[in-house]
């Protein structure tokens, strides 16, 4: 009789047996030099988000007249504003508000756009229809010209940014979460659970959903790159976070008018954290999506 | 009878589709005995698998149970609120599916998947349950229960998922267990196993059961009496014994003879043509454009299902002539 083959039972075989569904997949992670890059650069960004407290060497708001446009310097790394603020502190600062900002907005975004989209696809018939084209409305509009209007309704603030930002990300999240559930609904596995008398959230909560996580992961981590981007142009446009406090599209806002002047530090590094956060974003999502995509494998 | 655990009377089964009207199952009528292991025969579109799902009362839409009634233990579940359809299934009444693999969750693991059900039913305890689970599990040859709990679907062999499909659907000691096609996907040597171990399973549970098959082997071996389908009709209800040595339809005869037998220098003779599409059935009798006996009656007339002999059921205006 077929037996299961026993091996020598320990701690370390059974975390690894739990993982071996992903064992490929992790493999191809690590053999892919830019998705590994791509997880430093965003763990990095992470700490000194967290950390900005602790590393920034001036606080962010303290004015000093004195020092005011100086350019970047063994006392200002990346210099002083025109209110002498030192930049370095205040990115470190803007940092910790965009990545909550973008955290909060794509978790909101997900966690709606995944039980609209399991609604859709499970019960089909006049929820799907009529779910689906109120996204369909969200979506013809164009996506950041959206976000404006409903951030100049709401009026500017840092919980707008994230309601605003999720709101434009709901339908990608949805149509997603709707296939995948569609797909589902037609596995063995779901027909099985009915027939043992489960119900039907056991069935979308406990039985789809954890098939479907992959590709909404990957979602995830792609919409972190777009968030941090819509966050930062509606802070530009001066619909998001107030000046006082730092944020990386109102800093970046703050020093287009002294570019041309030649103090091109206030933009710039800014604008430089905020690039290489999305890179970062984007090549995990990148990586993660070559890697759970077999036709990309090469 | 007071004996009858499930009766199904007149029962159709419809599925309204853009291309029509599918008539899956059309007006069929039988009992199951309490105890008994009876079988469902028939090729592929004959409306068998809708049949043991409506038992379970998980027809999805577009298909539907347009009319007749199946009544268990006195109950009619086509009535019956869906709640409480839902606590009889997988405790009451239970089906087992074929390709085992597909039909337990790949991202959880075995043990997960036998708790829900068990918990589900019973209420018990996470501890309760497991000792449970381990129990059941050395019931049906898995020796070390407790690593095999922990693994994923795609860890074991197919077999082994049948296996632990087996104890999904017996943990409750259900009273009618519905097997569509449980050995299917399954190598040969394991089919044998895994049918054996069902019907040791079912008897230490006192269970019926309802074997859903196109392998006549299987049937003579485990059933004791055997119904027929042919797109979506009944043609032959008779024991096992009966149905092997006296087959009266005509479409049963073509099915006996189509199986190669070793003991008899015979060679198999296929059946012709194709069970007819469920859009469109042919008039009259369903077999009669692949029926070697078929007259003018049968394009016209749609047999009804008469008692021939005490138990022995067949539909066919011919069955004086074939028989």
């Amino acid at each position: 009789m077929a037996q299961i083959k026993t091996l020598q039972p320990s701690l370390f075989h059974s975390i690894k047996t739990a993982f071996k569904r992903y064992d490929f997949e992790f493999y191809l992670l690590r053999r892919n030099p830019l998705t590994m890059i791509g997880l430093v650069i965003i763990v990095i960004v992470i700490l000194l988000g967290v950390f900005a407290p602790t590393i920034a060497p001036y606080n962010p708001l303290d004015v000093a007249p004195a020092v005011r446009l100086q350019g970047p310097s063994t006392q200002h790394w990346m210099g002083t504003d025109d209110y002498g603020r030192d930049i370095l502190s205040r990115v470190l600062y803007a940092t910790r508000v965009d990545l909550s900002i973008a955290f909060s907005a794509v978790t909101l975004a997900a966690v709606i756009g995944v039980t609209l989209g399991a609604a859709a696809g499970f019960m089909r018939g006049g929820t799907d229809e009529v779910t689906m084209r109120l996204l369909d409305i969200v979506q013809a509009f164009p996506a950041f010209i959206l976000a404006m209007g409903l951030a100049v309704v709401l009026g500017s603030g840092q919980s707008t940014i994230v309601y605003v930002v999720a709101f434009i990300m709901i339908p990608v999240f949805a149509r997603l979460t709707r296939s995948e559930i569609l797909s589902a609904r037609e596995r063995g596995y779901t027909e099985v659970a009915r027939c043992m008398g489960a119900t039907n959230q056991e069935i979308v909560f406990k039985q789809m959903l954890p098939n479907c996580m992959t590709p909404i992961l990957v979602q995830y981590g792609l919409s972190m790159s777009y968030a941090f981007l819509d966050a930062a142009a509606l802070s530009f446009i001066g619909l998001g976070v107030h000046p006082p406090q730092a944020e990386w599209g109102s800093m970046v806002n703050q020093g287009v008018g002294f570019i041309a002047s030649g103090q091109w530090w206030m933009s710039f590094f800014p604008g430089l954290i905020m690039a290489i956060t999305i890179l970062g974003f984007n090549l995990i999502a990148d990586g993660f999506r070559d890697v759970f995509d077999p036709k990309l494998r090469n | 009878m007071d004996d009858t655990l499930l009766r199904v009377s007149d029962l159709k089964i419809h599925f309204f589709t853009y291309r029509g009207i599918a008539k899956a199952v059309d007006g069929i009528s039988f009992d199951v005995q309490r105890g008994e292991a009876l079988g469902l025969v028939g090729e592929s579109g004959s409306g068998k698998t809708v049949t043991g799902m409506s038992v379970l009362q998980i027809i999805q839409l577009p298909g539907k149970i347009v009319s007749g009634d199946i009544v268990f233990k006195g109950t009619s579940l086509v009535t019956m609120p869906e709640d409480q359809a839902r606590s009889l299934r997988g405790g009451k009444i239970t089906m087992i599916f074929q390709n085992p693999r597909t039909s337990l969750n790949p991202v959880l693991t075995i043990g997960e998947q036998i708790d829900r059900v068990y918990r589900q039913h019973t209420g018990c305890s996470a501890k309760q349950t497991q000792e449970r689970r381990f129990e059941m599990l050395e019931k049906v040859g898995i020796g070390d229960s407790i690593r095999f709990s922990k693994n994923y679907p795609h860890q074991v062999s197919g077999g082994m998922c049948q296996r632990a499909m087996i104890v999904m659907a017996i943990i409750c000691e259900p009273e009618l267990i519905i097997a569509d096609e449980p050995t299917t996907g399954l190598d040969v040597t394991i089919q044998r196993q895994i049918t054996e171990l069902l019907g040791e399973m079912r008897q230490r549970i006192n269970a019926t059961e309802i074997l859903i098959t196109h392998d006549l082997g299987v049937v003579a071996e485990t059933c004791d009496r055997i119904v027929v389908m042919y797109a979506g009709l009944l043609m032959e209800i008779a024991t096992t014994k009966d149905l092997f040595s006296r087959p009266r339809h005509p479409y049963t005869i073509g099915l006996l003879k189509s199986i190669p037998r070793v003991d008899v220098d015979e060679e198999p003779i296929p059946l012709p043509g194709y069970v007819p599409n469920a859009y469109s059935r042919p008039a009259g009798c369903p077999f009669h454009p692949r029926c070697q006996f078929a007259e003018e009656i049968c394009r016209q007339q749609e047999p009804a299902l008469q008692e021939i002999e005490e138990g022995h059921f067949v539909a066919c205006h011919l069955v004086e002539e074939v028989g």
